[in-house]
C-alpha cells in the first residue's frame, strides 16, 4: 500500500490521503449523529 | 511514467488508485452498495426463515465477508479488480463506523460500571495484549502485524485493529488478515461461551463479566449474553463498553511507542528536538478517534439531559450500515495467496492470546463479580 521514494520517506500525496480519510471519517460520522440527534434523518433511510 | 517501488504484500490497489476511471470507480462502490444491501437483508431476514437453527445467531460480519468473498472471486475472474479496487474503502468504512460507535459508548457507563467493570477492563486488556504481543516477539511475527493481532483479541476485535493499524501504518492485508481471524473465532465463541458458563455453572454476573472480557466484536457479545440471561446481558456490555473506551488509550500508547521506539530504532536520523517528536507523534495518531471521543461525549451529555434516544438508535442504524459496507470490503480485497504469505505463525498467535484470554478473564470475573447484583 504504501509507495516509497529514495530515502524511504513517504510520499506526500499518500500521507495527505491517510490524513484526510481520518478527518473525512470525522466530519461524515459526527454529521450523521448530528442529523440524528435533530431527528432530521428520514424514517424510511433506517432499514 | 515509472511506477513507484512496492514493498513486499503490499496491494497493487492503491497505487494504482490514480490509473482508474470515474466509472470504473462508479461500478465499484456500486458493488459494494449492492453486497451492503444484500448483507443487510440477509442479516434482517435469516433468523425469521431459519428461526429454528443456529443460523440465525450468525450477524452482519460474517454475510458481509462471505459475500465480498463471492464479489472478489467474480472481479478476480473478470480480470477488473485493480480497476474496481479504489472503492473497497475498507479504512474510510469502518472508521466512519467507529465514529459512530461513540455515540453508544457512554461516558457514564464508567460510573455505572464502578470499580468492578473498569478493573476488569484494565486488567484483561493488559493482560492479554501484552502476552500477545510477547508471544508474538516469540514467534518472530513482524512489529506490525503482533500489535494488530494484540490489539484486536485483548480490545475490541476489528475496530481495535483498525485504531491500532492507523497507529502503527498497518498494510490493508495485515488489517484483513486481523479481521479475518478475528470473525473466524468470534463465531464459534457465540455459542460455546454460554454452554460453558452453564457448564462450569458460572453465575450470571460472572458469565456476563466472562463473556464480555472475552467475545471481540460487540454484537456477538450481547448475542452470547442474551444466551445466558438477562443479568449476564447487562454485565457483558458494560464490561465491553469499558473495554472500548481503553481503545482510544491503547491507539495512544501504540502510536508513542512506535514513533518512539521502533521506528526510532529503524531510523538512521535522529530526531532533533522534542517539537519534532510532537509533530511525528500528531502525524501517526489516528485522528478519526477523537471523533470517536466527541461522538461519545455528544451522546453522554444529550442522555444525562433526558433524550435523544431515538437520535442514539438513528446513528446506531447508521454505525451498522458503515460496517457493513467495511466488512463487505475487506472480502472483497480478500487475497489468499497473500494471507498465505504471513504463514501459520499469525495464527498461532491468534489462538494461543484467544485461549489466554479465556483463562485470564474467568479468573478476573470470578474474583471481581462473584458477589455482584444488577
Amino acid at each position: 500500500m504504501t509507495a516509497k521514494s529514495k530515502n524511504g520517506a513517504k510520499p506526500l500525496p499518500e500521507r495527505r490521503l491517510r490524513l484526510n480519510e481520518d478527518w473525512l471519517a470525522t466530519l461524515v460520522g459526527l454529521s450523521i449523529l448530528g442529523l440524528a440527534l435533530l431527528g432530521w434523518i428520514p424514517k424510511g433511510v433506517l432499514w | 511514467m515509472a511506477r513507484p517501488v512496492i514493498e513486499p504484500g503490499e496491494t497493487e490497489a492503491l497505487v494504482s488508485r490514480g490509473e482508474t476511471s470515474a466509472a470504473w470507480s462508479t461500478a465499484g462502490l456500486a458493488l459494494v452498495l449492492g453486497l451492503g444491501f444484500a448483507t443487510r437483508f440477509l442479516e434482517k431476514n435469516v433468523p425469521t426463515w431459519l428461526y429454528w437453527s443456529w443460523v440465525k445467531s450468525v450477524e452482519f460480519p460474517v454475510y458481509a465477508v462471505a459475500l465480498g468473498l463471492v464479489g472478489s472471486g467474480v472481479i478476480g475472474v473478470l480480470g477488473v479488480r485493480n480497476k474496481v479496487a479504489p472503492a473497497f474503502r475498507t479504512e474510510f468504512f469502518i472508521k466512519t463506523g467507529l465514529v459512530l460507535l461513540g455515540a453508544s459508548v457512554h461516558l457514564n457507563v464508567i460510573a455505572r460500571a464502578g470499580f468492578r467493570g473498569v478493573m476488569q477492563a484494565l486488567l484483561l486488556v493488559s493482560a492479554v495484549f501484552f502476552f500477545t504481543w510477547w508471544l508474538g516477539g516469540k514467534l518472530k511475527v513482524r512489529d506490525k502485524l503482533r500489535a494488530l493481532l494484540a490489539a484486536s483479541v485483548s480490545i475490541c476485535g476489528v475496530s481495535a485493529a483498525i485504531a491500532a493499524a492507523g497507529a502503527v501504518r498497518a498494510t490493508k492485508e495485515q488489517i484483513a488478515y486481523t479481521a479475518t481471524l478475528v470473525i473466524l473465532f468470534a463465531l464459534p465463541s457465540i455459542f460455546v461461551l454460554p454452554w460453558l458458563a452453564h457448564a462450569l455453572q458460572l453465575t450470571e454476573p460472572v458469565a456476563g463479566a466472562w463473556i464480555g472480557g472475552n467475545i471481540d466484536t460487540t454484537a456477538a457479545v450481547a448475542a452470547a449474553g442474551a444466551i445466558v440471561g438477562e443479568q449476564a446481558l447487562q454485565i457483558a456490555a458494560i464490561v465491553k463498553a469499558s473495554q472500548n473506551v481503553l481503545m482510544g488509550l491503547v491507539a495512544v500508547a501504540l502510536t508513542l511507542y512506535f514513533t518512539l521506539r521502533v521506528e526510532d530504532a529503524d531510523s538512521n536520523v535522529p530526531r532533533s528536538s522534542a517539537k519534532q517528536t510532537v509533530s511525528a507523534l500528531w502525524e501517526r495518531f489516528p485522528k478519526f478517534v477523537v471523533g470517536f471521543l466527541i461522538a461519545s461525549a455528544i451522546a453522554t451529555l444529550c442522555l444525562s439531559t433526558g433524550g435523544a434516544n431515538s437520535g442514539i438508535a438513528a446513528a446506531n442504524t447508521f454505525r451498522s450500515y458503515f460496517l457493513i459496507l467495511a466488512f463487505v470490503s475487506i472480502g472483497l480485497e480478500f487475497q489468499l495467496p497473500l494471507l498465505l504469505a504471513e504463514g501459520w505463525r499469525p495464527i498461532v498467535v491468534f489462538g494461543s492470546a484467544a485461549i489466554f484470554n479465556l483463562v485470564i478473564a474467568l479468573v478476573i470475573a470470578s474474583i471481581l463479580f462473584s458477589n455482584f447484583q444488577v
